[in-house]
């Protein structure tokens, strides 16, 4: 009976125990997440993708014409970007001569062009005044892309890897043209001033001798037309 | 007769081991994985949701908490797959929020949030405090013992997912895995 008595409490004992020693209950449930961040760069032109500049009286060819806000332009941008401008020809293309006298050849850079955007923390030379445009081989360009800081005219950004987008002038930063209208959103003046004669005196190309020796110094009246190209790129 | 009575309290021993069943767990869920994938600067503006992107089904004979936390091999931060570019930073998984959602709003915490590391949980139910007086549903923060067929307005949660990247992150492909913990408050 004695044995029957303590093993009765012992078993009352392991119960009570027993209920004591569960482990804390748990359970668990996953999500798996991946998320894809592409790298996306917009550039919207907003104006006309022509620009017409027109020499009809004396005082335009002296004085010269210029088109305010011709071209602007709107940069949405995921990643650093650069920004670069240069005519696609070394030459204006002549469709129609109206003479025979002048020289046919006019080069890309007595287009001039200013920026609102500066770019002056750049190492590469920039459009804070009216600048001659570069054509495509002074802009020293292969397969399109820029070799140097110096040679190719960056309208944001330069050519180098950025450590500090938006700072060192290598690169600006990524953002939207809405929430960022001082550095993402461009408006390019541009001007051709031919003088008379129309020897183009801004220009960084004069047309003495060009292209070859004893050219016409002076522009033949015509129908030009050039292709500027402005290239968005990821700052490489 | 000895026999007899020796049996009788094996049985009674393992009754007594065996008569309390007791369960905290998630029942009839679904937790698919989640891909967020942007691919225009409105999404990267305005972000990317995904509504009940998980749903926990919670049946419980005991007091419990719940909490939510991130999974990642370096903490604080996404794992990365593969980046698309040198600039930007790795994001931290703070950029991922989550919503919990039910009829009686029983989750602590209202509205989106943003995702901790798992060693830092965000508590939806109860705290880290154990164990805590338990709240009856359907009053916020319900941690009393129930089931979501009975009470599907305290024990069922739809999870939301909310990525509002912005442009400060590095572009690439990456990873992490949201762990939901439902344990006794004891």
């Amino acid at each position: 009976m004695k044995n029957v008595l303590i093993m009765f409490l012992a078993v009352i004992l392991i119960g009570v125990t027993a209920q004591k020693s569960y482990a804390q209950l748990d359970d668990q449930e996953y999500n798996y997440v991946t998320m894809d961040l592409r790298g996306i760069l917009n550039l919207s032109m907003t104006t006309s993708a022509q620009v017409d500049f027109t020499f009809k009286t004396i005082q335009e060819y002296n004085q010269g014409i210029t088109q305010f806000n011709a071209v602007q332009l709107e940069v949405d941008a995921t990643l650093a970007w650069d920004m670069y401008v240069y005519a696609n020809s070394e030459n204006w293309v002549q469709v129609e001569g109206y003479s025979t006298n002048g020289n046919a050849n006019l080069p890309a850079e007595i287009l001039e062009m200013k920026s609102s955007v500066d770019n002056s923390a750049g190492a590469a030379p920039g459009f804070a005044a009216f600048t001659s445009l570069k054509g495509l081989t002074n802009a020293n360009l292969a397969g399109g892309r820029p070799q140097d800081n110096v040679s190719t005219q960056y309208l944001a950004g330069g050519y180098g890897l950025t450590t500090n987008a938006g700072v060192d002038g290598l690169a600006f930063a990524p953002g939207t043209a809405a929430n960022n209208p001082t550095t993402h959103k461009f408006r390019i003046d541009m001007r051709l001033k031919p003088g008379i004669p129309a020897t183009f005196p801004n220009s960084t190309v004069a047309l003495v001798d060009y292209p070859n020796p004893g050219d016409a110094p002076y522009a033949m009246a015509g129908y030009y037309y050039l292709e500027v190209v402005y290239a968005l790129i990821e700052d490489l | 007769m000895k026999l007899y009575i020796n049996s009788f309290f094996i049985f009674l021993l393992f009754w007594s081991l065996g008569s309390n069943a007791q369960t905290v767990s998630f029942e009839l869920k679904s937790s698919p994985n989640i891909v967020f994938d942007f691919n225009t600067v409105q999404e990267y503006e305005n972000g990317i949701i995904y509504m009940n992107a998980a749903t926990l089904n919670i049946n419980t004979t005991e007091s419990f908490d719940l909490y939510v936390g991130a999974t990642t091999t370096a903490v604080n931060e996404w794992n990365v797959i593969n980046t698309y570019s040198s600039g930007g930073i790795v994001p931290p998984v703070s950029l991922l929020q989550l919503q919990f959602r039910n009829a009686s709003s029983t989750s602590n915490v209202s509205g989106f949030f943003p995702l901790q590391d798992i060693l830092t949980p965000t508590y939806i139910i109860g705290s880290a405090i154990s164990p805590e007086p338990d709240i009856l549903c359907p009053l916020q923060g319900t941690s009393a013992a129930g089931d979501y067929l009975t009470n599907p307005n305290c024990y069922k949660f739809n999870v939301d997912l909310k990525v509002v990247p912005g442009f400060d992150y590095q572009s690439g492909q990456y990873e992490l895995r949201i762990d939901y913990v439902i344990i006794q408050d004891i």
